[in-house]
């Protein structure tokens, strides 16, 4: 096609894109999410820890805008406090698992050979092997905790980022401008690094933007079960596992409110996540 | 009016402000193979696609365009479905991005006849085979049962033919049909499509972009520039009858074999 | 030896490339026999020389080309670039740029072969600081030397591929090959993929570049009568096999092998006819 024809279409295309509100209201929830990580403890009113026997299950009032939880503590203020901690946990993770997944995906791909089979066997084995449960393993080997469980769901992820990365590292190794490089006499090393995965990051982006929200739920479904943050933790999914006493009671609140938040982050990522790499790739 | 085969008469394009086309005329009659030459750009594709309707809803598409008596801009979803699937055999540069990769050949030959004519499969089984031997395929009982990767690109591109060929159009539109093919495997591909045309009074429209080809193949060709036609000659006359400067400077960028012994 | 068609001196200087009977061997999946794609093939080419390479796809063209860069390696035969064996290991950094700086490679398609992400200038930066030119002022300066020689403009030189034509693009291939000062550069179907007024642009700049820098070109191609415009000799293909060797001018006009006859006959021009073409592919594999 000519260029011209191809630029009216690509006008018409960035037009459709700003006028995406579901990725500009999921982008600013995000943003919102992350100055409460930063700054959530010099707004709450309250100690997260502070137990007030006298609010028990107490419903949302001026005081407590969200009510209280079984030992009286603000669950505005726990949502709060538990921010930082239920985004570093799976930020962590997903930083240990794309390292080490992007490095064996990256080997793979240019060697082939033993390492590709390699991680070919080890993906199949954990796609047909519950992740959760090659982590409760873990836990029950190295002992329970926040970092244990997510050194553990790291471990799980690096293979389907391995995977992942392999693929994409194989279409963008076909390329002639690899040979191109190695003909001018770049290292292998040099050409993995710092050529072909740069090319490669739009699409690794979207994809880990996704594996995220993955995490997020992992660990708060961890810490749910009792394996990862410990009491008196505000970490989301322990909130969500403290809180489920007072649904028999009636009480929904401390339940929702974390679970709540958990389901919106999620979501907002996901929304975030796709259209980034849409947008990337698009330009790329 | 004679019976003409695809006639195009003003036909322009435009995406918003930019125009692709530009009163672009002209008529295929059967028997006849009409080329048309230009450059990357000049709207060779855009022509034929525009006038199958094949463009995005963004196009702006103006004129007239009758293939087969039929108009194609007055037609109905059904009716251009029809005339697509009746009239037209459409041969592009690409045959493994032709034939779906995970089917069988004989399943991609067998196809329209039975989705669109509603034929008894055994039958279309049967017209697959026969139209596989006259494009030249040995063995061609066993060829509807491999796929296309098992098939080297000149013998995808006789698959691709066959197929066009399936439904008995009495018009080709060709794209840049030999254009990934060696000289040897081109001439045998462009045999059989000359020797089905003379069977079967097959107009042909031949797009290339190889001028020389365009001279042997087409009784008459029609040189593009930047939408337009520019200029219309004999195929036998196009290197030494052109007179507009376009034309002339295409013809002499063409890299040729002089005094070639034959 | 037909080398000397295009040596006027009666002793001529040592060849620049010299490769000596190599030999490639394809395998096939299950049963199938293995394909030769270069099946003793020697050939010399001169300093300043092009050398064309002919023949239909499956015929050794690429594989031979890619050897010469190191994309390829051979079951056996010999390959020396200005005296220095190329089948050599080459251990080390410096070994391999040294190598880089024999032969250069531009490719077929224009649009894969340049990194997307980096500008003109950007790619010939990078390709000199890989050799070592230290300064990044005086790689930029070199770089806007090499634009202004396959005639881009600086403006140009600040797009990345996407922005740029076809065309534009293999200049930009051919200044990021010439980046490293190579000896020989290799044209691996590099023009096959251009209107023909740009292909006739970067032939033209191919023949002024090798005149100016004395560089040898091997330059690879199913299309004839662009070998025939571009190259002094010519060496035809077939299934790996060398059929025919000699000046472009006499390989086209007088071929001898029968497989070049079925070639030069093949391709369209006055008097093409298919079925005459087929007649002789016939007559040609009943010979066989």
């Amino acid at each position: 096609m000519t260029t011209t024809a191809t630029g009216a279409l690509l006008r018409r295309d960035g037009l459709a894109r700003r006028r995406d509100p579901l990725y500009a209201v999921s982008l600013a929830f995000l943003g919102l999410v992350v100055l409460v990580a930063a700054f959530g403890p010099l707004v709450a009113p309250y100690p997260p820890d502070a137990i007030d026997f006298t609010a028990i299950w107490g419903s949302p009032s001026p005081a407590h805008l969200l009510g209280t939880d079984q030992l009286g503590r603000d669950l505005f203020s726990r949502l709060l406090l538990g921010t930082r901690e239920s985004l570093i946990g799976p930020l962590a993770l997903l930083a240990g698992a794309t390292v080490i997944g992007v490095a064996i995906g990256l080997v793979a791909a240019w060697n082939g050979g033993w390492v590709d089979v390699l991680l070919a066997r080890i993906t199949d084995v954990m796609f047909a092997f519950p992740g959760l449960l090659f982590v409760v393993l873990v836990i029950a080997v190295f002992g329970k905790g926040p970092w244990t469980a997510v050194v553990a769901l790291a471990l799980a992820y690096a293979p389907v980022i391995a995977k992942f990365t392999r693929s994409i590292a194989l279409s963008e190794l076909a390329r002639p401008y690899v040979d191109a490089y190695r003909v001018q006499g770049a290292s292998a090393v040099h050409i993995a690094v710092r050529r072909v995965l740069p090319n490669m990051t739009p699409a690794l982006l979207g994809y880990l933007v996704v594996l995220f929200g993955e995490g997020l739920m992992s660990l708060a479904t961890l810490s749910y079960l009792g394996f990862g943050a410990q009491p008196p933790s505000s970490e989301w999914g322990l909130m969500v596992q403290e809180g489920q006493d007072g649904i028999v009671l009636g009480h929904f609140a401390p339940t929702l409110v974390p679970g709540l938040a958990i389901a919106a982050v999620v979501v907002a990522v996901n929304i975030v996540g796709v259209r980034l790499s849409e947008r990337l790739g698009a330009r790329a | 009016m004679t019976a003409e085969l695809l006639t195009i008469e003003d036909l322009d394009l435009a995406y918003g402000s930019a125009a692709i086309l530009h009163g672009v005329s002209l008529t295929v009659a059967p028997g006849e193979t009409v080329g048309l030459v230009g450059e990357s750009g000049s709207g060779k594709s855009s022509t034929v696609r525009a006038a199958l309707r094949l463009l995005p809803p963004t196009a702006g598409v103006q004129g007239r365009v009758r293939i087969g008596g039929r108009d194609v801009f007055g037609a109905n979803d059904a009716e251009l479905r029809r005339i697509r699937a009746e009239e037209v055999g459409f041969i592009q540069q690409d045959p493994r991005g032709a034939l779906n990769p995970v089917r069988r050949i004989g399943d991609s030959l067998a196809e329209r006849l039975v989705k669109v004519h509603g034929m008894p499969r055994a039958e279309a089984r049967r017209i697959g085979v026969e139209l596989l031997g006259a494009v030249g395929i040995t063995r061609p009982e066993h060829r509807l049962r491999q796929f296309p990767h098992e098939l080297s690109g000149g013998m995808l591109q006789r698959v691709v033919i066959a197929a066009a060929l399936t439904t008995r159009p009495r018009l080709i539109l060709a794209d840049e049909a030999t254009s990934a093919l060696d000289v040897t495997t081109q001439a045998e591909v462009l045999a059989i499509l000359r020797d089905q045309q003379r069977e079967r009074e097959l107009g042909m429209l031949f797009i290339t972009h190889d001028l020389h080809l365009a001279a042997a193949f087409c009784d008459r060709v029609l040189v593009m520039l930047r939408g337009e036609v520019v200029e219309e000659l004999s195929g036998a006359a196009l290197f030494t009858g052109a007179t507009h400067p376009y034309t002339r400077s295409l013809l002499q960028a063409a890299p040729e074999l002089e005094e070639r012994s034959r | 030896m037909s080398a000397s068609m295009s040596t006027p001196a009666p002793a001529a200087p040592p060849a620049l490339v010299e490769a000596e009977r190599l030999r490639r061997e394809f395998r096939m999946p299950k049963g199938q026999d293995p394909v030769v794609a270069a099946n003793d093939v020697s050939f010399r080419i001169a300093a300043g020389e092009v050398l064309g390479l002919v023949g239909e796809s499956g015929s050794g063209k690429s594989t031979i080309a890619r050897m010469l860069v190191g994309l390829e390696r051979a079951d056996a035969g010999s390959l020396r670039i200005a005296g220095a064996d190329r089948f050599a290991p080459a251990r080390g950094q410096a070994a391999r740029l040294a190598r880089a700086r024999q032969a250069q490679m531009v490719f077929q398609d224009p649009y894969g072969s340049l990194d997307r992400r980096l500008s003109v200038q950007q790619a010939l930066v990078a390709a000199m600081r890989l050799h070592g030119v230290a300064d990044r002022e005086g790689a930029r300066r070199r770089a806007g030397e090499l634009l202004d020689r396959v005639r881009l403009t600086e403006q140009q030189g600040s797009l990345r591929p996407h922005q740029l034509s076809g065309g534009q693009r293999q200049r930009v291939a051919i200044a990021r090959a010439l980046a490293v000062s190579p000896t020989l550069l290799v044209l691996d179907e590099a023009v096959s993929a251009l209107d023909v007024s740009v292909q006739a642009q970067i032939l033209e700049l191919v023949d002024e570049i090798r005149r100016e820098a004395g560089i040898a070109v091997l330059f690879v191609s199913h299309d004839l009568a662009v070998v025939d415009e571009i190259a002094d000799r010519v060496l035809v293909l077939y299934r790996g096999d060398v059929v025919e060797e000699g000046p472009a001018a006499a390989v086209f006009r007088a071929p001898e092998h029968p497989y070049t006859r079925l070639l030069v006959s093949s391709v369209p021009g006055p008097g093409w006819d298919p079925h005459e073409v087929i007649a002789r592919r016939r007559e040609f594999d009943a010979a066989r």
